[in-house]
């Protein structure tokens, strides 16, 4: 006993019991786990549903209350007396069409029969009403409010425990229109609307397969709206539909308005700088994506489509990439990796280079610089950063003023930074260069979540190079590639396939020729690793024989019914 | 995340408060691009900075400034020390003096003759805003007054100006360039002495000069000047013979020995040093024609390092020298026809026999001083297992009792755009 | 002593860019002016004597690691001598890395000092190092060797071209006389120079996150290879450069050896971005420091995680990075600290060995 204290000394030196795990050399990674209740039902409170009430004018007062259908006029009940029973239309006005209803709907039920000798049942007046194809039958309250909520009609005769829900939809929405911000030269021109349906019709009108899945995940209390889990069943990673099916579920908010807000929610690293997932309101960039084993998903309300796991450097990549030749795509890739480059470091090397290392400069370009910097008040740091914003201004003015008077702000804009900034000696031209490249080689990146992000970046990379020269930017540089290495979207690392290096494909930096990669990316981790056959051109004079032989090629059924 | 937000905060706080400090910006520095280094009274220094005024630089002034006088400033201060130079110069100077583009010093003849060039370049090592790239010139008479009197022919810009010189120097081999890390690297590797390229005022043209700008003298002056002087320019130590340009001359070298300058050698003598020290490119070279009138004139370059034998016989080195020297002839004044196997063969040889005995004499020169500027230890070294041996070998002794032997190979590979020279037909008589 | 498999793994590639960094981060501080000085001209042999004297330590390492299948030599220490030689020797190992790291540290300031920050103050450096490096200890080795190597193909771009530029201006002759101070004493430098690799023990502590024993071995003696060459080629190109006996007074040898390079177009002068190359070596190397230091600790007092160590171990490595009074000094204490070092890291793996090949028996216990 009088020892304790020496024990209690020692324990916190050796930390006993030892758990299974003794000690964690790479904590990033955690247990992954099936088993964490993340389901909506066990968070979510709900009162347990109801069944409807079998009587006509139970069931109306119960749902007048609930719409309160006398505040609320575009709410309609109604009521029609036929020879065989009493029935209850309940329906919103501005969400159906009521053509369609008196057409398709109230005529065959007037003139419906029911059968004599057995009860009505809901399929047999479901056969009857032809003229709509989504019929779906009602058993409970909360189902009846979730169709009426989501524009279909609901029909129930007096003293049945069920109804029926018909889809008589109003007006789809905008058509569809050009891409706003992914714009391409060569390449398909329409892109998503908000309708959910019509994003479906174009992706499915391009990967026309039934194992192209559109899975429809409830999300929230409020029901905003269907969220559209898209994969390909047998190519797409189960591991990753699962982990993105889990994040999905586990989503229980009042309201999703776009899918950049759900990204927040499902992201690996929310706090990051950068953005682990892509949005796209491209359908040809979608389908892409997921003919290389990612997923993405649809939210009815938004027109763009939330694409994951992705990695940075496709997020350099443009959609165009694939539509030209190779050594275009290879030479538009490398500009960009370029472009990347300059609007991170340019300002903060250049600071560094005039503030603290001018022996790097050329003498004459130089006293060139210092000339030029003669009337200028400020430090060089202080007018990069009076550019950028100035520039930012131009482009949020740019995006806010009305399409009339856009054009007149990027001049107006022009001259005011170019010219009289100059003049007035605020600046010195040199950092208007400076600036304006930086600000044209950000927008060379197709993605433009990608372009804000490196905004901040750039601003960070100034401040250090502002204070600290060249090792301020080299702390910025470690610290910017650290983060980038440690990200991972949906558990694939973000700059794979170069950190960790793993067979890197001829489709990261460069782009060969179309037909040479034949591997779908590795890190998706799909189920079929190819995406092409080996030989795709057999006639190719250039092709080795002894290849033709291995895959089969000269054997294949056209060459033999040439011969014959 | 709070642990991050603290470490940034923290970071931010650190560089916020101390940082900055070596922040300077380019109008707040006075770049000093060329610097001067004379003997001064009683053990000081004469220190002249020539510092560039930016604004003379500006592109959108339009050229008004066209010379060195008006893209520059010197400022001559007298101190004990380079650095105390440096700190004086504050006192007086708006703007913090910058060495890190100094493109050249120059050291007055008077400082090298009395042993103290060496000490001054501690300072230019030690300090790491003076660069080892820094080129390094002696000057005859104070370095000042060359500074002061430079005219460059075209450039306006210094550092232009010096990078041309030394390509020409390179180019043409009447000097050698040498940087700071150069003559550090001779002063302290064993058995080498280090040179020095040597900058001269022209005195002819230096009279042409008034209110700053050289005024070409008339004709008759001219060629009352140019009376008596017989020697080809760049054979002897005396300046060229010229009118006109900048008064500053880059030709010939300055030998060290222990510190002190020993001796000046002319043009055509650095060009044999050049040969034997491995540092000639290229040069024209102007022969007199074997038929004993006119000369000839090629340029050669180096084909192969020079081949270098050295070996003890009865205690006396023997140096056996092979120069590889090819190139392409420039003039033959003599109009003789010697583009044929025979002719170029004899003219070949007749330059090999001319560069041989310059490249004897300079050796002789040097065994006399009991110096070796040539670094021919290095071909000894080649051959040494341990650094003990060279420490004990005496070198600059047994290189003054050498037998030295030079075989000089030329090779004329391309006459030029003319096969034989023009000729008027002569008249011998019809048959 | 399996290691669970929810741990991060290193990759092959990615750990021997690590390995390497944290290596050769002495090469861009004071060392090849030491190994000048030690060993004259003959100084390029130097590493390649000293690789061949730690190639057999690395074997004794490897043969280890194998039989507890790649255990950590700390817990292997536990199981054959108890918890208390396993704590004490944690505690060892912590504080000698600390004080390595920590002048390491303080000579990477001193070096930012003289080369691109004339006026600022030391514990800025200082300070900031030990901050990026908890930074990047902090989300542990798997990213940090990831970060090592995207930053390595920079860091030997801009070496390897630094090296090629300056290394044409030599001359061959300043190479000679070729065995320097003689055959004998300079295989005894390199011997004495085996602490040139001693930042190996690292693999000894990071076994368990290797996925294959193969990969652990290659790792091991491709960075102690590729070190080697890297040392040599630098010792190479500055005698070519810099002529025997001012070769080992040059304050910052690499440094000086860029500031040679002159390029007349576009960019004038090449060193300040080659520092600024060379430091993510260092910064990395730093943080690797801290990391094992803080490893050490965790191993030898079996904590479940290193992360609350590695805070205040930076801080203490910090303390010690301002000890030294001037720059002189860090750097001599470093150079001995580089002597000294070796005699515990190479000295525990290749005791454990011996114990384990003529007392441990039993080693089917262990799976």
């Amino acid at each position: 006993m009088e020892n304790s204290w020496i024990k209690k000394f020692l324990s916190i030196f050796s930390h006993e019991p030892v758990p299974k795990k003794t000690f964690s050399l790479s904590p990033s990674r955690t247990v992954y786990s099936n088993t964490i209740p993340l389901g909506r039902s066990k968070v979510t409170k709900r009162k347990k549903s109801s069944s409807l009430p079998p009587e006509k004018s139970d069931l109306q007062k119960v749902l007048a209350h609930r719409f309160r259908s006398r505040r609320n006029p575009d709410f309609i009940i109604r009521s029609l007396q036929t020879s065989w029973g009493q029935i209850t239309i309940a329906f919103y006005q501005s969400l159906t069409d009521s053509n369609q209803i008196q057409e398709f709907l109230i005529g065959p039920l007037v003139e419906f029969t029911p059968p004599a000798d057995k009860p009505l049942c809901a399929k047999d007046l479901k056969d009857q009403l032809t003229y709509c194809h989504v019929v779906k039958e009602v058993f409970s309250f909360d189902d009846t409010l979730k169709s009426i909520i989501t524009g279909m009609t609901f029909v129930h005769i007096d003293g049945y425990e069920w109804g029926l829900a018909l889809d008589f939809l109003g007006q789809h929405g905008r058509s569809v229109s050009e891409p706003h911000t992914e714009t391409v030269v060569q390449g398909p021109y329409d892109a998503f609307v908000e309708d959910i349906r019509i994003n479906l019709y174009l992706l499915r009108t391009r990967l026309a397969t039934p194992d192209f899945i559109a899975e429809n995940i409830p999300a929230g209390e409020r029901e905003s709206g269907p969220i559209n889990l898209l994969y390909i069943d047998g190519l797409t990673n189960p591991k990753v539909i699962r982990e993105i099916r889990r994040r999905l579920e586990s989503i229980d908010v009042d309201m999703l308005y776009n899918v950049g807000q759900l990204e927040q929610f499902i992201e690996d690293r929310p706090f990051s700088l950068f953005s682990q997932m892509i949005t796209s309101e491209r359908p040809d960039r979608t389908i892409s994506f997921l003919m290389e084993g990612a997923v993405a998903v649809l939210l009815n309300g938004s027109p763009l489509a939330l694409i994951a796991p992705v990695t940075l450097w496709s997020q350099v990549h443009s959609p165009e990439d694939i539509y030209y030749r190779w050594p275009i795509s290879t030479f538009a890739r490398l500009l960009r990796v370029i472009g990347v480059l300059t609007t991170i470091f340019l300002p903060a090397v250049y600071t560094a280079m005039v503030v603290f290392h001018p022996e790097m400069l050329p003498t004459d370009l130089m006293l060139a610089i210092a000339s030029a910097r003669e009337h200028v008040p400020f430090p060089t740091a202080f007018s990069l950063l009076f550019l950028e914003i100035a520039f930012d201004f131009i482009r949020e003015a740019a995006l806010r003023v009305p399409k009339m008077i856009g054009p007149t702000i990027g001049i107006v804009g022009a001259i005011i930074i170019g010219q009289a900034v100059v003049e007035a000696g605020i600046v010195s031209p040199v950092a208007i260069i400076v600036a304006a490249i930086t600000g044209l080689a950000g927008f060379s990146i197709p993605q433009y979540s990608l372009v804000n992000s490196f905004r901040i970046a750039r601003l960070f990379l100034l401040f250090l190079a502002n204070f600290l020269g060249f090792y301020g930017v080299l702390i910025g540089l470690v610290v910017l590639v650290h983060h980038l290495a440690g990200l991972k979207s949906l558990g694939v690392p973000f700059l794979s396939p170069f950190s960790p290096l793993r067979n890197p494909s001829g489709d990261t930096f460069i782009r060969t020729a179309a037909f040479s990669v034949e591997k779908r990316p590795f890190f998706t981790r799909p189920m079929d690793k190819f995406k092409q056959r080996p030989l795709n051109r057999p006639w190719d004079p250039r092709i080795p024989p002894e290849l033709l032989l291995i895959t089969g090629d000269l054997s294949s059924p056209q060459k033999k019914g040439e011969q014959s | 995340m709070r642990k991050v937000s603290c470490l940034l905060i923290s970071v931010l706080l650190l560089l916020v408060m101390s940082g900055c400090s070596s922040e300077r910006e380019l109008e707040r520095t006075a770049f000093v691009l060329t610097m001067g280094i004379d003997k001064g009274e009683d053990g000081n220094l004469d220190v002249v900075f020539r510092v560039a005024i930016p604004r003379s630089m500006d592109i959108r002034a339009g050229g008004e400034t066209t010379t060195l006088q008006e893209t520059t400033k010197p400022i001559t201060i007298t101190a004990r020390s380079i650095s105390e130079a440096i700190s004086l110069a504050s006192t007086n100077v708006e703007r913090k003096l910058d060495f890190r583009h100094l493109r050249i010093v120059l050291f007055g003849e008077e400082l090298a003759r009395e042993g103290l060039v060496f000490h001054q370049i501690d300072t230019l090592e030690r300090n790491p805003e003076f660069r080892r790239t820094t080129y390094m010139l002696l000057t005859e008479g104070p370095a000042r007054e060359i500074f002061l009197s430079t005219r460059p022919v075209l450039e306006r810009s210094v550092s232009r100006y010096v990078d041309g010189i030394m390509q020409n120097m390179r180019e043409q081999g009447y000097s050698r360039p040498i940087t700071l890390h150069e003559f550090v690297s001779e002063i302290e590797t064993y058995h080498v002495d280090p040179v020095l390229p040597m900058l001269k005022n022209n005195p002819m043209v230096l009279t042409e000069k008034s209110d700053s700008k050289i005024k070409p003298m008339p004709e008759a002056e001219y060629k009352q000047r140019e009376a008596g002087k017989t020697e080809p320019g760049g054979k002897t130590t005396e300046s060229l013979t010229r009118s006109g340009g900048n008064p500053s001359e880059f030709i010939g070298i300055g030998i060290f020995h222990q510190g002190k300058l020993m001796d000046k050698w002319s043009g055509w003598e650095a060009n044999a040093y050049n040969l034997l020290r491995d540092t000639y490119h290229r040069a024209i070279w102007t022969f007199d024609d074997p038929i004993g009138k006119y000369t000839y004139a090629v340029e050669l370059s180096k084909s192969r390092s020079p081949e270098v034998n050295i070996h003890w016989q009865d205690e006396t080195p023997q140096i056996s020298v092979d120069l590889y020297l090819d190139g392409d002839l420039l003039s033959l004044q003599s109009l003789e026809p010697y583009v044929n196997p025979d002719g170029l063969a004899t003219i070949e040889n007749n330059a090999a026999t001319i560069i041989e005995k310059e490249v004897l004499q300079v050796i002789a020169k040097a065994q006399g001083m009991k110096i070796d500027p040539f670094f021919l230890s290095r071909y000894v070294r080649m051959h040494m297992t341990y650094i003990q041996d060279l420490q004990a070998l005496n070198w600059r002794e047994e290189f003054s009792r050498a037998q030295v032997n030079v075989h000089v190979n030329v090779k004329i590979r391309r006459p030029g755009l003319r096969i034989q020279p023009a000729k008027e037909f002569e008249y011998i008589g019809g048959q | 002593m399996k290691q669970s498999s929810q741990e991060g793994y290193l990759g092959g590639i990615e750990a021997f860019v690590l390995v390497s960094m944290f290596i050769t981060v002495k090469l861009f501080f004071h060392i090849p002016r030491e190994l000048s000085s030690a060993a004259g001209t003959a100084s390029w042999m130097v590493p390649l004597i000293a690789f061949l004297g730690v190639v057999p330590v690395f074997l004794c390492v490897e043969r280890v690691a194998n039989r507890f299948s790649r255990a950590s030599l700390l817990s292997i220490s536990g199981l054959l001598w108890g918890r208390y030689v396993q704590w004490f020797l944690g505690l060892f190992l912590t504080v000698l890395l600390v004080v390595h790291v920590g002048y390491q540290m303080r000579i990477f300031g001193e070096f930012m000092i003289t080369t691109l920050l004339p006026n600022t103050p030391i514990s800025v450096v200082i300070i900031s190092s030990a901050l990026l490096g908890v930074f990047l200890a902090y989300n542990g080795l798997e990213n940090l060797s990831r970060t090592a190597w995207l930053l390595f193909p920079l860091a030997i771009v801009v070496f390897l071209v630094s090296i090629f530029l300056v290394g044409f201006q030599g001359h061959i002759y300043y190479l000679s006389p070729w065995l320097g101070y003689g055959g004998v004493a300079t295989i005894e430098t390199g011997i004495r120079f085996m602490g040139l690799f001693k930042e190996i023990v690292l693999l000894t502590l990071i076994a368990p996150l290797f996925r294959k024993q193969k990969t652990f071995r290659q790792v091991g003696f491709g960075s102690l290879l590729f070190t080697a060459s890297i040392y040599t080629l630098t010792q190479i190109v500055l005698h070519l450069n810099f002529p025997f006996p001012g070769a080992r007074e040059v304050g910052f040898p690499l440094y000086q050896l860029g500031r040679l390079i002159n390029l007349q177009f576009a960019i004038q002068r090449l060193e300040p971005f080659m520092v600024f190359a060379w430091s993510t070596v260092t910064t990395i190397g730093i943080a690797v420091g801290l990391y094992e230091s803080a490893l050490a600790t965790t191993q030898g007092s079996r904590a479940p995680d290193f992360r609350p160590f590695l805070f205040p171990l930076a801080a203490l490595a910090v303390v010690v990075a301002f000890i030294p009074e001037s720059s002189i000094e860090a750097v001599n204490t470093y150079t001995y600290l580089m002597m000294i070092l070796p005699i515990p890291f190479y000295g525990l793996p290749v005791f454990t060995w011996i114990w384990v090949t003529l007392f441990y028996r039993n080693s089917e216990e262990l799976k």
